[in-house]
């Protein structure tokens, strides 16, 4: 059931597929838990998303490009 | 998906890439596993890009950059045959001093669960880091690392289920991972 939990978690599972990892962990606590961390980790690996290079850094490597791009690339 | 509708609407390379920046240097980070070369990558990788720029079709520019980024990183480790196992905390930007905890707290969780991630394979890690911190569709991911779609579940799932070990062992609620393992493959 890890791959069907797996697509579940992350939002990709569909149609009966979606419908049968459902009914089952509707029924089965083990599989219940295993989703629900599951997202739970998911859902904050989405939030390291929100690092973002400072503006010292966004130049420097703007730079690095810069500095042997050719004219008008 | 970033797309172009057609050479009348294609964006110059710079504002191309600008919007990708912070992909790039997130993902090179968990490649190249410290700010310096993450940085020294991505320069690298808008370079290639920008002399392949005039004959690229515009379409699926994250995943043609990405394609890039991990083609300079395996150009990078054949040249230094080896890389740096050490993991910086930085790239501070300004904060403002009322929200200073909050980010210093905010910072602390993601350095620490980037950090169990950054100790995962590369193949997982990669795949992880493109489909769960990027969010990139899992087609996405496959055409930037040029491996089947069956490919990227199979590494994506077996890295959450490493990083699930690894977090397991945390005291705190980074996950609610209560024993609930023992799940079989497929």
């Amino acid at each position: 059931m890890e791959g069907p939990l797996n697509k579940v978690a992350d939002g990709t599972a569909r149609g009966l597929g979606l419908w049968y990892t459902l009914s089952h962990v509707a029924h089965c606590p083990q599989c219940r838990r295993f989703l629900e961390s599951l997202k739970a980790m998911i859902g904050k690996l989405h939030r390291a998303r929100e690092v973002e290079p400072s503006e010292e850094s966004v130049q420097r490597m703007l730079n690095a490009y810069r500095m042997s791009a050719p004219p008008g690339g | 998906m970033s797309t172009f509708g057609g050479a009348a609407s294609r964006p110059d390379f710079e504002t191309a890439v600008l919007g990708e920046l912070g992909l790039l240097y997130r993902v090179a980070r968990r490649l190249a596993m410290n700010s310096t070369d993450a940085e020294d990558l991505v320069g690298q990788t808008l370079f290639s890009a920008a002399r392949s720029w005039e004959g690229f079709d515009g379409r699926h520019t994250r995943s043609w950059l990405v394609t890039i980024l991990k083609n300079q990183h395996l150009k990078s480790i054949r040249r230094k045959a080896s890389r740096p196992k050490t993991v910086s905390i930085d790239d501070g930007g300004e904060l403002s001093q009322g929200s200073l905890d909050a980010e210093i707290d905010r910072r602390a969780f993601v350095d620490d669960i980037l950090r169990e991630l950054d100790e995962l394979p590369e193949d997982f890690r990669i795949a992880v880091a493109l489909c769960d911190v990027e969010q990139m569709s899992y087609e996405d991911v496959a055409a930037a690392l040029d491996i089947p779609i069956g490919t990227v579940r199979s590494r994506l799932f077996r890295g959450r289920r490493l990083l699930r070990e690894r977090l397991k062992a945390w005291p705190s609620d980074y996950t609610a991972v209560d024993g609930a393992d023992g799940k079989g493959k497929e």
